[in-house]
């Protein structure tokens, strides 16, 4: 996917006035934000599992080339085939090849982020060869050739009546003529015209969400079952994962399974949590014939070794998104590029370069609930100001930006004129917003009042006034 | 892997070792380092979740949440009546296919028995295990129980046994881990197919089955 994340301004101002998106967005609230809560409730011992988790995940990244070899050599064990690419133009190659090698003229997938990165739907196209995306959320953006918008629900941005709309205008070649309105026929409708899809697809491509050094098995985890459709019914199956994914044993798997649906989704337990190794085994009577991973590092590596090596904790969950209110506010296509939110306001510019995404660090309030409800405890307020610290180190800032802030820094550095002019806007804006106690709009401060009102100030005085009235009513009282 | 590959592999692993540090990576599973290759077999649990001590009570209230249904039969040979009995009050009319672990039951004659073809409405499965902690049976691939049958059915009916019903998720894996060989599959199925991919709101059937139904029988399975 070319990369957009330089216009993120751009897009976000587009987004807020969208009522669409607007009305879409809100369902990420009440669908995810209170069954996580919910869901965690009941386990006592949420915050040691996630401590675990944490030190499990630092264990793994400091031997990651150990354990990386061990699984490896499992899953050659199981009659599997190990591939690598170092980046995302060698993962769409290794990809192609195979495809190409088995005759492959359509292929199913299930939603690969990694896949996403290296655009490997665009090179299968380019190949002569068909992708079809099953993830129901996958597929309707599919339709409207549209990144995701999100991680977990790549589709949140649409309204049913959108998805009305696409299924509409593309099943009418399979004879569906009709323009269903009701969810649950939308749902019915895809599941027909998908079946179909999976009967005659020669591979299936999935992601991965772990894999296991041990037992050279990968975990994919889904709600639909389409992961499990695309890994037993075409008859090549090829995983694309990340090389930060793998775990040791399948104990360690467990464990951050248990974070990651609470997390995603506020279940239990996904619907389908499969592990996965190798093609059938002698008597099987199905599943693929065979069976290939390819292992990614995209930048991976460059994380690892510098100061964004927490990020490769992340076991992509969403919850850092869901709980963002940029990421409520202006959705996920804002970000311009593969991974939105928190998570991706730190993975982008570490993946395509900070120059390409300088915005994203600074699309954040540091508000830090990201990092408190982060299964893996990224703390990913800290890794989104070594970004900012990049970005102004390499004078990336844009022009207003600078110069506000200069201007800021000539006025705080003199104590006196700064309380003076405080002091005075204070006034102004508490005597101009006294009538309805907010703004809607204020000049040159666009930016802010777009998005969201400005409350006025109390009173006329100012944090430094009370501060000093506070201060003389404590010595009075002393 | 061809060479273009082979070198894509001392790409990746050289960089992961510079950046930790390592003069070079280990080039094959025999060089690796005790403590690695300890912390793998070793097999160590993490904290579970206290579940208490009524698994069979936790684990029919668990998958009641995520709907499905659970009926206790007296015997094995109930199995074949209780299918019959659960397809007509559904509604159920149409093809059935059983797993081959399943085929010395009394089947009716048009039982096809074998992998799922895409035409069945219904199958019926054994199970490797079922996990009081999060309601989910764990189905573990082999020639007499073709993993399809899990995925292409409307209506998905497991026939459990009371003694494999275990506690936590980590027990179910090390079930697996004693089987030889490792099975390409092992699914944990907790509920039916469902998709919240619609603005949010759950729709049961997106792919997979729409009915999930566990017959529970006492003791354990034949051999
Ligand atoms: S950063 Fe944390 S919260 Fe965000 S997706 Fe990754 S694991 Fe989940």
């Amino acid at each position: 996917m070319k990369p957009e994340s330089l216009a993120f301004s751009a897009n976000a101002s587009r987004a807020l006035l969208d009522e669409d998106l607007k009305a879409a967005l809100s369902h990420v609230k009440t669908g995810f934000v209170g069954k996580r809560l919910e869901a965690i409730s009941v386990v006592p011992e949420w915050q040691q599992i996630r401590e675990e988790a944490a030190a499990l995940k630092n264990h793994v990244l400091d031997n990651l080339d150990h354990y990386l070899v061990a699984y490896e050599a499992s899953v050659q064990r199981n009659g599997g085939h190990v591939h690598w690419a170092s980046d995302g133009d060698e993962l769409a190659r290794v990809v192609v090849d195979i495809c190409t090698q088995a005759g492959a003229r359509t292929v199913a997938k299930g939603k690969t982020m990694v896949g996403e990165e290296a655009d490997v739907n665009g090179a299968l196209e380019a190949a002569g060869i068909e992708p079809i995306e099953t993830d129901l959320g996958e597929y309707i953006i599919q339709l409207a050739k549209e990144p995701p918008s999100h991680i977990i629900a790549p589709a949140v941005h649409k309204t049913k009546e959108q998805v009305a709309d696409l299924f509409h205008e593309h099943h009418q070649q399979y004879g569906l003529t009709e323009r269903l309105i009701d969810r649950g026929a939308l749902v019915n409708e895809a599941r027909t015209v998908l079946r179909e899809k999976f009967r005659v697809a020669d591979v299936g491509i999935t992601g991965a969400n772990f894999l296991i050094a041990e037992t050279g098995q990968h975990v994919l985890v889904t709600n639909e079952g389409n992961g499990d459709l695309t890994s037993n019914l075409p008859r090549v199956q090829i995983v694309v994962v990340g090389i930060e994914k793998v775990v040791p044993t399948l104990e360690d798997a467990s464990s951050l399974l248990r974070l990651l649906a609470r997390s995603a989704t506020g279940q239990h337990f996904s619907n389908y949590t499969s592990l996965m190794s190798g093609p059938k085994r002698e008597g099987d009577l199905d599943g693929p014939d065979a069976f290939h991973v390819v292992l990614v590092d995209n930048k991976r590596t460059e994380m690892l070794a510098g100061d964004l090596k927490e990020m490769l904790r992340c076991i992509r969950c969403g919850a850092c998104m869901n709980h963002c209110p940029v990421y409520g506010s202006v959705g996920g296509h804002a970000y311009g590029w593969v991974y939105p939110g928190p998570m991706g306001s730190v993975v982008t510019p570490a993946i395509i370069g900070v120059e390409k995404a300088k915005d994203l660090p600074h699309a954040c309030t540091l508000n830090g609930r990201c990092a408190e409800v982060c299964p893996m405890s990224i703390p990913l307020p800290k890794l989104l100001r070594r970004h900012r610290q990049t970005t102004f180190e390499r004078g990336l800032q844009s022009a207003n930006a600078r110069y506000g802030l200069g201007l800021w820094a000539w006025a705080a550095s003199r104590p006196k004129l700064y309380r003076g002019l405080t002091r005075m806007s204070v006034s102004l804006l508490s005597r101009l917003g006294r009538r309805r106690g907010h703004f809607r709009r204020l000049p040159f401060a666009g930016g802010w009042t777009q998005a969201r009102d400005l409350p006025a100030p109390q009173g006329g005085s100012t944090f430094m006034s009370l501060y000093a009235q506070q201060r003389s009513a404590e010595e009075a009282g002393q | 892997m061809t060479s273009g590959e082979l070198a894509a592999r001392e790409r990746v692993l050289g960089r992961i070792s510079a950046a930790l540090g390592r003069e070079r990576s280990i080039a094959s599973v025999d060089q690796l380092p005790a403590d690695v290759s300890d912390r793998i077999s070793r097999h160590q649990r993490h904290t579970l979740p206290t579940i208490g001590d009524d698994l069979v009570g936790r684990l029919i209230t668990q998958m009641e949440a995520v709907l499905m249904s659970v009926v206790r039969l007296q015997s094995r040979s109930d199995v074949v009546e209780a299918v019959r009995f659960y397809c007509a009050s559904e509604g159920i009319d149409g093809p059935m296919t059983v797993s081959p672990a399943l085929a010395d039951l009394d089947w009716p004659a048009e039982t096809g028995v074998g992998a799922a073809s895409g035409v069945e409405l219904t199958s019926v499965t054994p199970c490797l295990a079922a996990v009081a902690e999060t309601g989910s049976v764990a189905l573990a691939s082999h020639a007499a129980t073709p993993a399809t049958l899990n995925f292409l059915p409307d209506n998905h009916i497991i026939v459990l046994y009371e003694n494999q019903v275990v506690a936590h998720v980590d027990d179910a894996l090390a079930k697996m881990r004693d089987l030889d060989p490792l099975p390409r599959a092992l699914n944990f199925v907790t509920g039916p197919s469902r998709t919240g991919d619609i603005e949010q709101t759950i729709e049961i059937g997106a792919h997979g089955p729409r009915r999930m139904h566990v017959l529970l029988l006492p003791g354990d399975p034949p051999v």
